[in-house]
């Protein structure tokens, strides 16, 4: 809470007091009369009701989707004197306003309401305000200012894209699912023939093939299993840039991919992997999708000087056939050194590298961006030597879908190495 | 005159274009020497006179005041409005009272001058009494 004394209160003092001291020393009682006006002036304004101006501000939702819009009211009530009140909107970077502050009359005892509309530029868990709340007495002579009362808390969560194809894991787990599996079994997807065996089913016989050949040949088919998915995030560093950057483009394709991989019925988990550890247990439906969304917005980069590796991540987090998609903007050793470390335990690992060249625009040809980009491709080559693909995310100039095609690509043709 | 008024009308130009409030007491001693100087005009005038400085002076720190991006909600302005007129309305009795007052024949003496410095200080420490009050209550 400020008070302030209109800086004209002083000049008239002084005005007045020099009028006196003229009027006494030159005998001129002229100019007595002449700082009467302004004495009867400094008497009211020091002789009225002070001010007591309270402010609250609330939003109509807890929860917004990124791009929305949210409504905020500033209610405000006057104990005091009646006031000229200016409302200035509670406006920070990820949380904008075009609004301009609002002024009114606020009778003595009065209360009043006013509303600002405030654009979510940005997942997370934003925090509405300050909101200032201004009140300027009936003759201007004192301001009262104060912060507004209650900073609420608004969940602003991602725009979830829905992805058309995702990355089949290279191993499944061995539970129903809408998979199908790269190994035999009960399915109904078409797998291979091969001779009768004492056990198999009559129904499962082929009886083209087996008069083909003479001898009874039965169908295999591939089971439709579910995955073990789990969303690495790599946290330790990011590139940001305003309200856009790495971790921003990691949390969205984070987002993404847990809902596709969700509604087909797979056991998503999530690691925040940096200067803070933060997991959350695999688990299948749509409850699992909301838990991730809630603990994405939480996301954030702390730096950290602490080595921490892939120890440190609980063992039942990561299942021995789960899909590692690291969301990473392959900056930081430990990141890397955690992601090299998965493949060498026999992990299979996709490295989604977030691009920290989309956030900022440097100079293509400086030497030290040359050289830089030199290492990351080195880095790149040596996760593909050891059958770790690497796509390259530019966003928003590349659309995600394209980056998972880019993988499944690689993973058609390229030969993964089982155990490093 | 003509070069003090012209002055004093300049000053205030310039403070109220340039936004800078410091220009108006100077164009207000400017204003009122003016008034003062010349003849020493001992009519109800120079209550008049007195009155119109504070209009002008109230005006003035006014508008500078109001600067900056905001919506205005009508009628903001009618309770400033009409205050700092009942304001300039209530000076003038007193003023009247003062200029009635300087009409009594009192021989000037160092006792007088005294009384009337301990009154100026007096007036000017219960002003400040006030407004300290005024700001912490």
């Amino acid at each position: 809470m400020t008070r302030y004394l209109s800086p004209r209160l002083h000049a008239y003092t002084a005005l007045a007091a020099i009028a006196l001291i003229g009027a006494l020393a030159f005998g001129r009682p002229e100019l007595a009369v002449l700082a009467t006006p302004f004495l009867v002036f400094l008497g009211v304004a020091f002789v009225g009701m002070p001010l007591a101006v309270d402010g609250e501000l609330e939003l109509d939702r807890e929860r917004v989707l990124e791009g929305e819009s949210v409504r905020a009211t500033i209610t405000v009530s006057n104990r005091g004197a009646g006031a000229r009140v200016e409302v200035r909107p509670p406006g920070t970077e990820r949380l904008r306003t075009n609004a301009r502050p609002i002024e009114c009359w606020v009778s003595a005892g009065e209360q009043r309401a006013v509303g600002f509309e405030l654009s979510v530029e940005r997942w997370g868990v934003l925090a509405a305000g300050p909101a200032v709340v201004r009140a300027h007495d009936r003759l201007g002579a004192f301001t009262f200012e104060r912060p507004v009362a209650g900073a609420p808390e608004l969940r602003a969560y991602p725009r979830v894209d829905r992805l058309r194809r995702l990355v089949a894991p290279l191993r499944n787990r061995p539970v129903l699912g809408s998979q199908v599996s790269r190994e035999r079994g009960e399915g109904i997807e078409f797998a291979d023939l091969r001779p009768l065996i004492p056990g198999d089913r009559v129904r499962s016989i082929n009886w083209r093939a087996s008069a083909r050949r003479g001898v009874p040949y039965v169908n295999m088919q591939h089971p439709e299993q579910s995955a073990d998915v789990v969303l690495f995030l790599d946290t330790f560093a990011e590139a940001e840039r305003a309200v856009a950057g790495t971790l921003d483009a990691a949390v969205h394709a984070a987002a993404a991919l847990a809902s596709t991989y969700l509604t087909r019925r797979d056991r998503v988990a999530l690691v925040s992997f940096g200067g803070v550890l933060s997991w959350l247990v695999g688990s299948p439906g749509t409850t699992q999708l909301y838990r991730i969304v809630d603990a994405l917005l939480e996301s954030h980069v702390k730096p950290s000087f602490r080595w921490t590796d892939i120890t440190h991540v609980p063992v039942q987090l990561l299942p021995v056939r789960a899909l590692v998609l690291a969301l990473s903007p392959l900056l930081d050793e430990r990141g890397i050194g955690a992601l090299l470390d998965l493949r060498a335990r026999g992990y299979d690992v996709v490295v989604v590298e977030i691009s920290p060249l989309a956030v900022g625009e440097a100079d293509s040809h400086a030497l030290p961006l040359r050289l830089w980009r030199l290492q990351r491709e080195a880095l790149r080559a040596r996760f593909e030597r050891l059958g770790v693909p690497v796509a390259r995310w530019d966003r928003p100039h590349t659309d995600l879908d394209l980056v998972v095609q880019e993988v499944i690509a690689f993973r058609r043709h390229a030969r993964a190495v089982p155990r490093v | 005159m003509l070069a003090a008024a012209g002055a004093a009308i300049l000053i205030l130009g310039l403070g109220l274009l340039t936004r800078r409030s410091g220009a108006i007491p100077i164009a207000l001693v400017l204003v009122g020497a003016l008034h003062v100087i010349p003849d020493g005009d001992r009519s109800i005038g120079t209550v008049i006179y007195g009155s119109a400085l504070l209009l002008t002076a109230e005006l003035a720190y006014w508008s500078i005041d109001e600067h900056g991006r905001r919506l205005v909600e009508p009628g903001v302005f009618v309770p400033r409005l009409l205050a700092i007129l009942a304001v300039v309305a209530a000076g003038i009795p007193p003023s009247v009272l003062v200029l009635t007052a300087a009409d009594v024949d009192i021989s000037r003496s160092a006792a007088s001058t005294a009384a009337g410095a301990t009154a100026i200080v007096a007036c000017v420490a219960l002003l400040a009494a006030m407004a300290r009050r005024r700001m912490t209550s």
